[in-house]
């Protein structure tokens, strides 16, 4: 792995050497100032990708450590996305739990227990509601100010195949919930190849995803669901 | 003889002393509230039984979320140390110590339908075990939720999902109830050692917690700015009580420095002055003790009777003084047998009328009432008896009429001509004003506490930043052992499912989980004996699907609790500390009747009149209370209304019986109520002009505006019989005392317009224009109509007076 962070910008010269001095007299870590700008760089060049995709399909593997379990639990399943922010997640097979981004809520099917969590998209000022979006939307950022606004990038690494970013959420209440958000992305096409989510408690969830197809034919329904009359839907943010 | 006053004298000290020793003075909100109405009933049994009202709310906030937590944790431990709390809780009791969480955790499960807990049981044997690890393995690895893996992770068997699915923790799902989402707030709880309730338990205790604070804060580690504010229920009575007792001392003593003042302006007579002041606090030691012995107990609002009550006090001093001044040939004796018969009706009738207050629904104001009426009939007696002996030497004659200034003499000659003029003008503003515009009535609670509350604004920053702790619409539903609370529960559940349904409450939480069910518990013995004996086989099983043994401890503490529970004779309540926390805030005794407590949300539609016909259903049918100071306005508005029939009609009876008695003639008994109507007349044109409204507590001005009319109207009538009608005689002699008093006590009033206290302020605003208004019109237009009265009635009473 080539560490962006080798790397420097910074040439001989009077006016350099002293902004060194300055830099070094307040402490500021004169290499990263040139690998944090490749690597911001990188990671706009994925969000100007990302707001050009219109559609987005790929298969993901789920892979959760946990601190009280002696190994990693793994869940496959299959994930749509369609711009600005509609979703589909399926996780499990058969299907175990669908999260549905449709035009007014989020949906959590659980086809086993038939039972539907309703979530209304308007609000978002539950902290364990703001965690489920966090997961599922992270990877799909559609306003690429929006997400600067909400993370803030703290290293980019690169290797032969992959940008790899660390990020970290940058309100303080975020922070509480999700300690760090670590994003793969390809290095030519910017495809995203995997995202992890780093919980407070230093429990891990990675998506890996594959065989990805951009701009594919979605069928409009892909982001509805049909709640059978035999499910039970609840409101989890709603007193009884 | 002698002795015989000397015997007098020490029975009435004895007396004076027993009535101090039992003087006790009641502070507290709630108790001003009008009794007989369910809402404040609720609201007494909410301030009684459950354990948030006994508990201070302290805040903390600095600009880091680190120091934040740092603070709160120090001064959590600092007054844990100072020994003025029984229990600080910072943050959630369950925190760090599986044992308290898995006991609540075994007690619900406990709690549960049998068939339930026995189907837990069934999931534990030996061939479904590991199915039953395996599918929260499964759960794990596909929930959407960081929150429910990380629960389980730590939870097997998924006997947490219990509590996930009960309303009232589902309902702040992920909050945390103990700071901001910034973390830069946090709040605690910080609890009385001293279990009583009231209000000077709690006002020494929040100053010494108060204290404490200031003594911490130096020692902190770091100098970042911090805002630490205190609220929860003692802060805020408290808070009230201290500025109520405040308004009203200041009041009592207002008043009085300002007769004493107007005296001096006025007579400039050392000794007279000396005299009035010391029997006006005689009078009012007399009354105290004797309010005390009457009713035991003293409300504070009914302190305020002390303003009142020199006002009219006063009154009989200085129409004696004045009457003596008039006719210094007079021996004191002379004089007092003159006026006695005047004052002795006034004080009969407005007595009369103050103790008809009695009956009104509101503690404080009845009594007022009473102390008022006893205390003017104290007065009349002292006054009587012991103010003109005692200063007789020392009156100057009444030379004033040269000394008067001409505009003061031309207002004291005021002819019936222009009194007239004067009284079908104002007739024509006042009706002119209020057709367009009535004062309104406030029948809100805001009246009852400070303008400006640092404890309300603390709580609507915790309200804010953290969400909770409001005060919107409460159910307590009590029963007389944990079966009839669970009964009565779930019936209420139902009336209040009905409601969802019907749009009239957006929501509602109730314990139905977590409160005992004791035909649940008996049956689930069994099974939980049952769950024990599999903890080996759980364990080892747990194990080889992938928990780690240290990841196990919650369920075995879960299964440690069964077996306790198993053993135990009657009903379960969970033990550990921070459990019985949780339950405080939803579980009360009252005098050995259980009390179980819910929060009802109404619906953004709804309005006042269904969520109190849904309180009348609720306690016709289940005996549930449905409370909360927004539909606590709506029940005082009909408690005014019923007071208004209550109060002012026996009070219109009696005052007119007095009145008749005292007169013994139609017009002059006609006269002193169109004095009063007049009166009210002019005091509704300015209150609609100047946008004030009648409120819980301005209404008290009320009864005292009857009592000052009735008093003012008997002394001018008096007098313009025993001067046969000489208008600016009896101006300059008892209107001038009567514009004195009422200068007075008006003055004293309008200090308390300045009061903390919204409801007081308003009181003395409306008292002070009403007294004024009511003396003006005595003074200046009842000779009038007076005398056209009597010419229009041949002068009779003229001709037969002395």
């Amino acid at each position: 792995m080539n560490r962006l962070t080798t790397r420097t910008g910074v040439s001989s010269g009077r006016g350099l050497l002293s902004i060194g001095i300055l830099c070094l007299l307040l402490g500021l870590p004169l290499r990263s100032i040139a690998a944090d700008s490749r690597a911001a760089g990188a990671l706009d060049n994925w969000l100007e990708q990302q707001s050009r995709i219109k559609t987005w399909t790929a298969d993901v593997v789920q892979v959760r450590k946990l601190k009280s379990l002696a190994r990693p639990l793994e869940a496959r399943g299959k994930v749509w996305f369609a711009h600005p922010n509609r979703f589909r997640w399926v996780m499990g097979d058969p299907p175990r739990t669908i999260a549905v981004r449709t035009r007014e809520q989020l949906l959590v099917i659980y086809p086993r227990f038939k039972r539907v969590e309703q979530y209304p998209i308007g609000d978002v000022s539950n902290p364990a509601w703001k965690q489920v979006l966090a997961l599922l939307e992270v990877g799909f950022p559609s306003d690429a100010d929006a997400f600067r606004e909400r993370y803030e990038l703290l290293s980019g690494t690169k290797d032969h195949e992959a940008w790899r970013f660390e990020l970290q959420p940058i309100e303080k209440e975020a922070q509480r919930l999700l300690k760090q958000v670590r994003l793969e992305v390809s290095l030519e096409a910017y495809v995203l190849r995997a995202t992890e989510l780093v919980f407070p408690d230093g429990s891990i969830m990675r998506n890996q995803f594959s065989r990805h197809r951009l701009n594919p034919e979605v069928s409009p329904g892909t982001f509805d669901y049909d709640i059978g009359e035999d499910y039970k839907v609840v409101q989890p943010l709603r007193s009884k | 003889m002698k002795r015989t006053h000397i015997w007098i004298a020490f029975v009435a000290l004895i007396g004076l002393g027993l009535g101090f020793a039992r003087l006790q003075i009641d502070v507290d909100v709630f108790n001003l509230l009008p009794a007989g109405s369910r809402m404040v009933d609720g609201l007494k049994l909410f301030q009684r039984n459950f354990g948030s009202t006994q508990e201070l709310i302290i805040s903390l906030r600095t600009a880091d979320p680190e120091k934040t937590a740092q603070a709160t944790r120090s001064l959590a431990e600092e007054l844990k140390r100072s020994g003025l709390t029984s229990r600080v809780i910072w943050r959630s009791p369950f925190h760090g110590d599986p044992a308290q969480l898995a006991e609540l955790l075994a007690y619900s499960w406990y709690n549960q339908p049998p068939e339930k807990f026995e189907a837990l049981v069934r999931k534990l044997q030996a061939g479904r075990l590991a199915g039953t690890i395996g599918e929260t393995i499964e759960r794990m690895a596909t929930s959407l939720q960081p929150q429910e893996v990380a629960r389980l992770s730590y939870d097997p068997l998924a006997l947490s999902d219990l509590a996930a699915s009960m309303s009232t923790l589902a309902a702040g799902a992920g909050s945390d109830p103990f700071a901001s989402g910034d973390g830069t707030f946090r709040i605690m709880f910080v609890s009385a050692v001293d279990e009583t309730a009231g209000f000077w338990t709690y006002r020494r205790w929040v100053a010494k917690v108060s204290e404490t604070i200031a003594t911490w804060k130096p020692s902190l580690p770091f100098d970042n700015p911090m805002t630490i504010r205190i609220t929860g229920n003692p802060a805020f009575v408290s808070e009230t009580g201290s500025s109520l007792m405040k308004d009203i001392l200041l009041a009592a003593v207002g008043t009085l420095l300002m007769v004493a003042g107007l005296f001096w302006v006025v007579h400039r007579r050392w000794i007279p002055l000396a005299w009035l002041v010391a029997l006006l606090v005689l009078v009012l030691t007399i009354t105290v003790s004797l309010g005390s012995l009457i009713l035991g107990t003293l409300n504070a609002v009914s302190l305020g009777f002390a303003a009142i009550l020199m006002g009219l006090a006063a009154d009989y001093a200085l129409i004696l003084y004045q009457e003596f001044r008039a006719a210094p040939g007079d021996s004191p004796i002379r004089t007092r047998n003159t006026v006695a018969p005047s004052i002795l009706w006034a004080a009969l009738t407005t007595a009369g009328a103050f103790f008809m207050i009695g009956l009104s629904s509101l503690p404080g104001l009845t009594q007022l009432g009473i102390l008022v009426g006893v205390g003017i009939l104290v007065a009349a007696g002292i006054m009587l008896t012991a103010f003109l002996p005692a200063i007789a030497g020392r009156v100057r004659p009444d030379t004033a009429n040269g000394a008067e200034t001409r505009w003061i003499t031309g207002v004291m000659s005021l002819g019936s001509r222009t009194a007239w003029v004067i009284t079908i003008l104002a007739a024509v503003v006042c009706l002119a004003v209020l057709v367009g515009r009535l004062p309104a009535v406030d029948y809100g609670t805001r009246n009852l506490g400070p303008k400006e509350s640092s404890a309300m604004a603390a709580l609507q920053e915790i309200q804010r930043d953290i969400g909770g702790h409001d005060d919107d619409l409460w159910l307590i539903v009590e029963g007389a052992d944990e079966g009839d609370v669970a009964h009565r529960m779930i019936s209420t559940g139902r009336m209040l499912d009905r409601s969802v349904d019907e749009k009239l409450l957006a929501g509602y939480s109730m314990p139905e989980a977590l409160w005992p069910r004791p035909d649940a518990q008996q049956m689930n013995r069994n099974h939980a004996r049952l769950a024990v004996a599999r903890l080996p086989a759980v364990t080892e099983a747990a194990v080889r699907a992938g928990y780690m043994t240290e990841s196990l401890v919650l369920t075995e503490h879960a299964f440690a609790a069964w077996k306790r529970f198993s053993e135990t004779d009657g009903v379960v309540w969970p033990s550990h500390p921070g459990s019985k926390w949780v339950f405080e805030k939803f579980a009360g005794n009252d005098s050995g009747r259980l009390l179980v407590l819910g929060r009802l949300e109404a619906a953004p539609t709804s309005n006042p009149a269904g969520l109190q016909e849904l309180a009348g259903r609720i306690y016709t049918e289940t005996g549930g209370l449905v409370f909360g100071w927004s539909l606590l306005s709506e029940s005082l508005l009909e408690i005014m209304a019923r007071d208004i029939r209550r109060v002012l009609i026996p009070m219109g009876v009696v005052l007119l019986l007095l009145l008749g008695a005292a007169f013994r003639n139609a017009g002059e008994v006609t006269l002193s109520i169109v004095t009063l109507g007049f009166s009210l007349l002019c005091l509704m044109s300015i209150m609609a002009l100047a946008g004030w409204s009648w409120n819980l507590m301005n209404v008290m001005a009320l009864p005292l505006l009857f009592g000052a009319g009735v008093d003012y109207s008997i002394h001018i009538q008096f007098a313009m019989r025993r001067y046969r009608g000489d208008m600016a005689r009896v101006r300059r002699t008892v209107g001038r005392a009567i514009l004195l008093c009422g200068a007075s006590t008006a003055a004293g009033f309008g200090s308390l317009g300045l009061a903390s206290n919204a409801g007081l302020a308003s009181l003395g605003r409306v008292c002070a224009a009403g007294i004024i208004i009511t003396s003006l019109i005595a003074v200046f237009l009842l000779p009038a109509w007076w005398q056209t009265l009597q010419r229009k009635t041949h002068n009779q009473i003229i001709l037969e007076a002395p």
